[in-house]
């Protein structure tokens, strides 16, 4: 089999000690001189950053002398900003297993138009908001399990990556602590992304049509059948649309579905379902699915299958959850990473 | 009743008090009985001086959650380990009661079938609920959660959720951490919790995996599915493994999802021989005598068979030369057999069938028919009931189970093999295949002539093979967990990321009494 398509120099190296550079500092601007350049970065200042290597020299500077780091734009003369729109490297295309590993500032139309010479895909679920960066979109708990790999500094400046397997036993997912989270234990830097091959000549169909009566009509012909299509949709609170796309070659099931579609009132439409909003990203079931469509309201459901869809938006809020402060507190005592989000909630509390 | 000298201990007293006298024994038949897992390694001490190295205090046998939070909360007080248990088939040392005074808490009397939402197509059920019950009165009810781990007959949900377990059909139904929607949990404080959506974090995917070591799992809510109409098999043999991984890998990613595909190496191929059976390696397999043909027995033979047909000396003769043995299978007219099972409505499952044959066949694969696949489902929990044999001949088996994504599986598979061949018989198969990857499953068989050669033997193997699995692009484990015997490899494992792992261990089990010395390697060392 092809080894993957690597740009070894480009990638986060987990052995290198990314504090050697600063070790003759005696503070944090001189600590940020000596890693980064002269002129580069200064308290006060913002970053950004070129290279994996720099997020890890910052954060390490800012650990080692009680300086801070803001993910976004400086606020104060203790800080400097950090942004990673220019981390924008995709390192390893791996056509054999149906991987990419892209870094934080990537788009996701940046990077699909990289994966079609591999005859690959990101698919629907993710092409539906193009100008999302990876990073951000995963930070902000945006496609889950969509990456299988996730790639972070911790405030102190230590880079990890969490094991590349398609399915692992090894303890508690420590995904969970990346997804989602906002950055708040590690700044996500890159991820490896599951991709689909992609179709060599793909159909897309739009129907519209009473939401309760749409959602229940797939849910009944997922429940017993498989589909080769992948299926969207989007309730305006009126109307649910649903996007039905796959290969033309084997979009034999998608016409069965269209057809129960119509049966119970849905019309054909033509173009395409506006953007979802970038952002949490709820697993639904259908109970879940049916109730907020019935709210009423703006809903975007993806990769809707047997046991629901991802919905969004997802849960809003945030983090304010008391073990994750617990955990922050011991990754980063020094309070080095600072947010500008707003803190979430936990929204169901301990039973007793 | 044999009441031994931990009788006296205000623990045990204290338990009673909570549970019943019944629900708490220190008897020390249940002490030895709930001394290990089916670890190998403890099976090796077995045949040595020191049979049983670590017995718990006591085990707890609770049947309500409350229950739970009351044992839990007596050991925090008592300031004494607490071992989750589930049906003891965990194969790493998992339940191992390393400590002094551990109680180990046994789950099964929480065995109920809580709730089935047809809607949702979700079932909710208690951690102690048998693996084979649980799924039979799903199939009666008119579903299947596809969950068919090779330990079903002796392994229970908690068990399962407890170390990521794979079940045999996990290429379309996933692994348990796929087919888990939300648990709930007594903390390491004897507080409850219940996790889900609606959160931030995703707490399931913490406390899954994470072996008793976080908390105790008492219920968990998992996707179902419409029991199958149908199922279907056809079997491919290739020439090499490259060509039967090439064909396995093009079916998973053709959005194709077989609920049964494995690939075996040609002497795992070997022991799938039967009389109806004419290939060319198949044949060679039946027809080998000597040190080949007492290794074939002690693969696949029942017991009772092994002793008669396989004497000791032969198998000592055969495994005290693994690399000559290896050759030997190498020189066999080898095939490697890929089976491939669809399920679902007749129709879905004939047609996938039909269109993963034909990738198969354009693989190079000559089809087989549905007999492999037919032979291997009559005989598919039959492994774990095997080991035995090998062990009352002074040798031992153990099994690596680890994965990596398909441009790194050929290497996996070739330096795994290369790292434990000169110590033991290795062979392997392919199997919970993905479309970013697979499972490979290696069996090892090794001789010497010593409990305490045999442990050394043993050491040696799994950390000559873990190295290699690293070294070639592998993760250390797909299902079967770490306990204690991958724990300190979680070091090359995560790397700095067990950072991430430790925090969450510093916040829910501050005093680490939760399993303790399982999963997580020791921090000291670490530095």
């Amino acid at each position: 089999m092809a080894p993957p398509v690597t740009d070894a120099s480009a990638l986060t190296d987990l052995t290198r000690d990314y504090t050697r550079e600063i070790r003759e500092a005696t503070s944090f601007p001189q600590a940020l001189e000596l890693g980064l350049g002269k002129g580069r970065l200064a308290p006060g200042e913002t970053l950004s950053a070129r290279s994996v290597a720099e997020v890890c020299i910052t954060l390490a500077a800012a650990s080692r002398f009680g300086g801070h780091v803001r993910l976004g734009p400086a606020q104060g003369p203790d800080e400097v900003g950090l942004r990673l729109d220019a981390l924008v490297g995709i390192t390893d295309v791996d056509p054999t297993s149906g991987l990419v590993r892209a870094e934080a500032g990537v788009t996701v139309s940046s990077l699909e138009a990289r994966l079609a010479d591999a005859g690959l895909t990101l698919g629907a679920a993710l092409l539906a908001t193009p100008e999302a960066r990876i990073g951000a979109a995963i930070a902000a708990g945006a496609w889950p399990g969509a990456a299988m790999r996730l790639e972070a500094v911790l405030p102190d400046g230590t880079p990890l990556c969490t094991p590349l397997a398609p399915r692992r036993a090894t303890g508690p997912d420590p995904d969970a602590l990346l997804h989602g989270l906002n950055d708040r234990l590690a700044v996500l830097v890159a991820a490896v992304l599951r991709l689909d091959p992609r179709a060599q000549q793909s159909r897309v169909e739009h129907v519209k049509g009473p939401p309760s009566a749409l959602l229940e009509a797939m849910r009944v012909l997922l429940r017993d059948h498989r589909l080769d299509v992948e299926l969207s949709a989007t309730s305006d609170g009126q109307e649910l649309t649903v996007e039905v796309s796959g290969d033309d070659a084997r979009f034999d099931t998608g016409l069965a579905l269209l057809a129960s579609l119509r049966a119970v009132g849905a019309v054909s439409v033509t173009g395409g379902l506006p953007a979802p909003p970038l952002g949490r990203t709820e697993v639904a079931g259908w109970r879940r699915l049916q109730s907020r469509v019935a709210a009423g309201g703006p809903v975007w459901l993806h990769r809707i299958g047997r046991h629901g869809a991802w919905l969004r938006p997802g849960p809003q809020g945030a983090i304010d959850d008391p073990w994750l402060a617990q955990a922050r507190a011991a990754l980063d005592p020094g309070a080095v990473l600072r947010h500008d989000d707003a803190p979430l909630r936990r929204r169901k509390g301990r039973a007793t | 009743m044999a009441v031994v000298e931990s009788s006296e201990d205000g623990l045990v007293v204290a338990l009673r008090g909570l549970l019943g006298a019944d629900a708490v024994s220190n008897e020390e038949a249940e002490r030895r009985a709930y001394a290990s897992d089916m670890w190998p390694r403890h099976q090796i001490w077995k045949m040595g001086p020191t049979p049983v190295r670590h017995r718990p205090l006591c085990v707890a046998r609770p049947t309500t959650e409350g229950q739970i939070q009351a044992v839990v909360r007596a050991c925090r007080a008592a300031n004494a380990p607490l071992i989750p248990y589930g049906a003891g088939s965990g194969v790493c040392g998992g339940t191992m009661p390393i400590r002094p005074r551990s109680v180990v808490l046994d789950v099964r009397r929480l065995d109920r079938l809580v709730s089935l939402d047809d809607l949702d197509l979700t079932v909710t059920a208690e951690a102690g609920i048998h693996g084979m019950l649980f799924e039979e009165e799903l199939l009666a009810r008119g579903y299947t959660l596809g969950h068919y781990p090779s330990s079903i007959l002796c392994s229970t949900l908690g068990g399962w959720l407890a170390a990521r377990s794979a079940g045999q059909q996990s290429s379309k139904y996933g692994k348990i951490e796929d087919m888990v929607v939300s648990l709930r949990a007594v903390l390491p404080d004897g507080d409850v919790v219940e996790t889900g959506s609606g959160q931030p974090v995703d707490w399931t995917q913490i406390l899954v995996g994470s072996e008793g070591t976080l908390g105790v799992v008492t219920r968990a809510t998992l996707r179902v599915h419409v029991r199958p109409e149908a199922q279907v098999f056809r079997g491919f043999r290739f020439r090499t493994v490259d060509e039967g991984l090439h064909a396995l890998r093009r079916i998973m990613q053709a959005g194709l999802s077989p609920h049964v595909a494995r690939l075996y190496d040609p002497f795992d191929t070997m022991l799938h021989s039967s009389s109806k059976s004419g290939s060319p390696a198949e044949e060679a397999g039946r027809t080998a005598t000597g040190p080949m043909s007492a290794l074939r027995d002690l693969f696949s033979a029942p017991v009772a068979e092994v002793k008669r047909r396989a004497p000791k000396a032969a198998i000592a003769l055969a495994l005290s030369v693994p690399g000559v043995l290896a050759r030997l299978v190498e020189a066999l007219p080898a095939t490697c057999l890929l089976i491939l099972g669809f399920d679902g409505t007749r129709s879905d499952a004939e047609r996938d069938l039909e269109a993963a044959t034909k990738l198969a066949l354009a693989g190079g694969g000559i089809d087989g028919g549905s007999g492999p696949g037919e032979r291997w489902l009559a005989h598919r929990h039959a492994v774990s009931f095997k080991q035995s044999a090998l062990f009352d001949a002074g040798a031992f088996v153990d099994t690596m189970e680890v994965s990596a994504p398909w441009s790194r599986v050929l290497e996996v598979y070739r330096g795994v093999r290369a790292a434990v061949s000169p110590h033991a018989f290795v062979m392997a198969h392919m199997s919970h295949a993905y479309r970013e990857g697979c499972s490979l499953y290696f069996t090892f068989a090794g001789y010497k002539g010593d409990a305490a050669g045999l442990e050394r033997l043993y050491d040696r193997v799994w950390a000559e093979g873990l190295t290699a699995v690293i070294r070639c692009g592998g993760s250390i484990s797909h299902h079967h967990g770490v306990g204690l015997s991958k724990r300190d490899a979680m070091r090359r494992e995560h790397g700095a990321g067990l950072r991430l792992l430790y925090s969450m261990k510093d916040v829910l089990d501050p005093s680490g009494l939760m399993n303790p010395g399982k999963v997580l390697p020791d921090r000291a060392v670490e530095g």
